[in-house]
């Protein structure tokens, strides 16, 4: 079953066309990963795929359900896609366990002890409930990404979105978070990711897409389009990113 | 929705203005404006003590509302984008996420303003409220000393400083211990 589908989405700031026309579709414990140049607009559709921000144009279905023609609740369907932004985003006033409670009892109306049972759940699945009590402040980038994490999975999502979880980290601060969203994956978690890490998106992805001014370009198993890409655009981003420059 | 934007917009421009012109006031001017203008309307304002407390509060309010506006406009936008993905709504948002950080960031403009208004209340004397400046300049009268003016000046000292100083380094401590900016 579909958990995300978008029928010809498209997206303007003003004059500006950022998505111009994308049909995309994600099931269950498929892991899809979004790669492409700066400004191709993969954030701004992860973000739309999110519910964080409208479409211009276009639908999404959410498990099959059209969520902006039948008016669903937002907020409910956000309650059930987990986000991890490109900067680690935790609430600065509350330790790691608040940061991850705090959906769990705002959102899903969960009694106290229940939250803190699943919010330390999923601190232990990113290794981070040694860390509890501690405020963002005073962790590395790396663990607040780990944190950040354990507050989108704690709730059960239908999909984890991940939008460049590792492009603010050092190259070993990358590779903890990589390790964390790795081991979901083999879980079978559904998940869409944009990231840089070719790597690890050769490792995980079912399917790998190339965006590029806005649209989709490219897209199939990680063999074909890393190793035999079609089109000139995708052979040359990569031959860039390998290259290092 | 689309009203209550429309609404909140309406309401947000009256408040500016109210903060425009009131920050450009003399309080003193707010005093004598309520005590010897409007108290022919409102005679509320005949008691020279409830038009010093109402002019005060009227002319704080507006630099309140500053130093908060400018403290929950630093909440980050990454922490409330992330709340929105957890599905909050905006009233939860703005009560577990925005007040509470806004409140520690708000914290020194707020000792300083504190400080301020007392020092202010100085001012209702020129409506003959018995005020701590006021009994300083009788008894300096009294005494022919300018003594007194020295103890009101050393009370009031006494009362501001050490909330404008603890309410600034609270705010810094808490700053530094969360990170916030």
């Amino acid at each position: 079953m579909s958990v995300l589908e978008c029928v010809d989405l498209k997206k303007s700031y003003g004059r500006l066309q950022v998505l111009k026309g994308i049909n995309f579709e994600i099931k269950r414990g498929e892991k899809k990963v979004i790669i492409g140049p700066s400004g191709s607009g993969k954030s701004t559709f992860l973000r739309i795929m999110g519910f964080l921000e409208p479409p211009t144009e276009g639908r999404i279905f959410f498990k099959g359900e059209d969520v902006y023609a039948s008016r669903l609740n937002l907020n409910l369907i956000r309650s059930k896609i987990g986000f991890v932004f490109q900067e680690p985003s935790l609430f600065r006033h509350l330790t790691c366990l608040e940061n991850v409670k705090i959906g769990l009892k705002c959102v899903l109306k969960m009694r106290d002890k229940e939250a803190t049972e699943k919010a330390i759940e999923a601190l232990k699945a990113v290794k981070m409930e040694e860390w509890a009590d501690y405020y963002p402040a005073q962790l590395s980038g790396g663990q607040q990404q780990r944190v950040g994490i354990a507050r989108a999975l704690a709730r059960d999502p239908e999909i984890l979105l991940f939008d460049e979880p590792t492009a603010s980290l050092d190259v070993e601060l990358t590779w903890e978070v990589i390790d964390v969203m790795r081991d979901l994956a083999r879980r079978g978690v559904t998940m869409l990711i944009v990231t840089h890490e070719i790597a690890f998106a050769k490792e995980v992805a079912d399917e790998i897409l190339f965006m590029n001014s806005g649209r989709i370009i490219e897209s199939g198993p990680p063999e074909q389009i890393l190793t035999n890409p079609r089109t000139p655009r995708v052979k040359e981003f990569l031959k860039r990113l390998v290259g290092g420059t | 929705m689309a009203i209550t934007k429309q609404l909140s917009r309406k309401a947000s421009t009256i408040l500016e203005v109210y903060d425009n012109i009131m920050r450009g006031i003399p309080v003193l001017v707010i005093m004598l404006f309520l005590h010897f203008g409007l108290a022919a309307f409102i005679p509320i304002f005949r008691d020279p003590f409830i038009s010093t407390i109402i002019a005060l509060g009227l002319r704080s309010c507006a630099f309140q509302s500053q130093i908060f506006r400018g403290a929950m406009n630093s909440v980050s936008r990454d922490q409330m984008l992330a709340a929105v993905s957890l599905g909050m709504t905006k009233m939860q948002i703005f009560r577990h996420i925005i007040i509470p950080q806004a409140f520690i960031v708000a914290l020194p403009g707020l000792g300083s303003e504190i400080a301020l208004l007392i020092k202010d209340s100085s001012y209702s004397f020129v409506l003959g409220v018995l005020d701590l400046a006021k009994y300083a300049d009788i008894l300096r009268a009294a005494q022919k000393s300018f003594y007194p003016y020295l103890l009101a000046a050393a009370i009031y000292v006494a009362i501001t400083l050490p909330i404008a100083s603890y309410l600034d380094r609270l705010g810094s401590a808490l700053k530094t211990k969360y990170g916030l900016r």
